[in-house]
């Protein structure tokens, strides 16, 4: 039986933001800007989700003097990724 | 990315993951070139000059370019890749695991040639070993294949190095260093512009 797909995940930006964030150790918001041509509200907002889900981890510094965001994956949140892309692949190889 | 709530289908999940992915993956690409790009020309000047200088009345000091160039090349790798780490500001994963991987092996590189030498044993074939094993775990890293065809030259290479003379050695070297630096080198550097260009 197919199991349904994480709503948090199954969003264009959010995924994206979370792929880029299994790749990479950490990374900080001008990072994510640049790799997903986000806006910068639309990238906060989905950010304040998947922090809000507990997927994501996110600190508030200064690099340079400069506030800085860094957004790191909790092991929920790889959890959740890895069982996103099981199901992905239960839906395609049914489909 | 603006339609943050869009319905995706799986397949186009699946893009969204690739392409993010292949993204960090594809400044990888690029960097790492620049060390085979790099590495192989140097050692191929190497190579010449030391046929050079075996032809020449300096025959003795044949193995000279080699303790100048090596350490040359090192430094150079060194400041390359402490300037690349200030610009990249995100370690990925896999350029984690590159940079372990690669400073042990380049350790044991440096001491296998060391015992070879004091062991007046020629460290071509071991040269080539290592090289072998360098481009199979680039080729299987960055899924592309030239360095994994390039390796397994490389390993061939070192087996057959043991059943001919020094010179032929160095002419063994040199086809490695082709097939096994500079071909996958240009080939990844052309192939990340590329990606690069349609990102």
């Amino acid at each position: 039986m197919l199991q349904p797909l994480d709503p948090i995940l199954h969003s264009e930006l959010r995924l994206a933001i979370v792929s880029l964030l299994m790749a990479v150790k950490d990374a900080d918001f001008a990072y994510l800007q640049e790799k997903t041509n986000a806006t910068n509200g639309n990238l906060g907002a989905q950010i304040k989700k998947l922090e809000e889900t507990g997927y994501i981890k996110v600190r508030k510094g200064y690099s340079n003097n400069r506030p800085q965001t860094v957004c790191e994956m909790t092991e929920k949140g790889k959890k959740a990724f890895a069982q996103y892309v099981k199901n992905l692949r239960d839906y395609i190889d049914r489909g | 990315m603006e339609n943050n709530e869009k319905n995706l289908t799986a397949l186009e999940s699946i893009e969204v993951i690739e392409r993010m992915i292949d993204n960090t993956r594809t400044n990888y690409g690029k960097q790492r070139s620049f060390y085979y790009l790099f590495w192989g020309w140097l050692i191929l000047t190497a190579i010449v000059l030391q046929y050079a200088l075996l032809y020449s009345k300096f025959a003795e000091y044949n193995f000279l370019p080699w303790p100048i160039l090596m350490p040359l090349g090192m430094v150079v790798s060194l400041v390359y890749s402490y300037k690349d780490r200030q610009k990249e500001k995100n370690e990925t994963y896999l350029s984690h695991f590159f940079g372990v991987f690669f400073s042990t092996g380049s350790l044991l590189f440096i001491i296998g040639v060391f015992i070879c030498v004091n062991n007046n044993i020629s460290p071509n074939p071991l040269v080539m070993l290592i090289s072998g094993v360098y481009g199979i775990v680039a080729g299987r890293l960055l899924k592309f294949k030239p360095f994994i065809f390039g390796g397994i030259v490389f390993l061939i290479l070192s087996v057959a190095a043991n059943y001919v003379g020094g010179e032929t050695q160095l002419l063994m070297l040199a086809i490695g260093i082709v097939t096994g630096y500079l071909i996958p080198g240009y080939l990844l550097r052309s192939k990340s512009k590329e990606n690069a260009a349609t990102a």
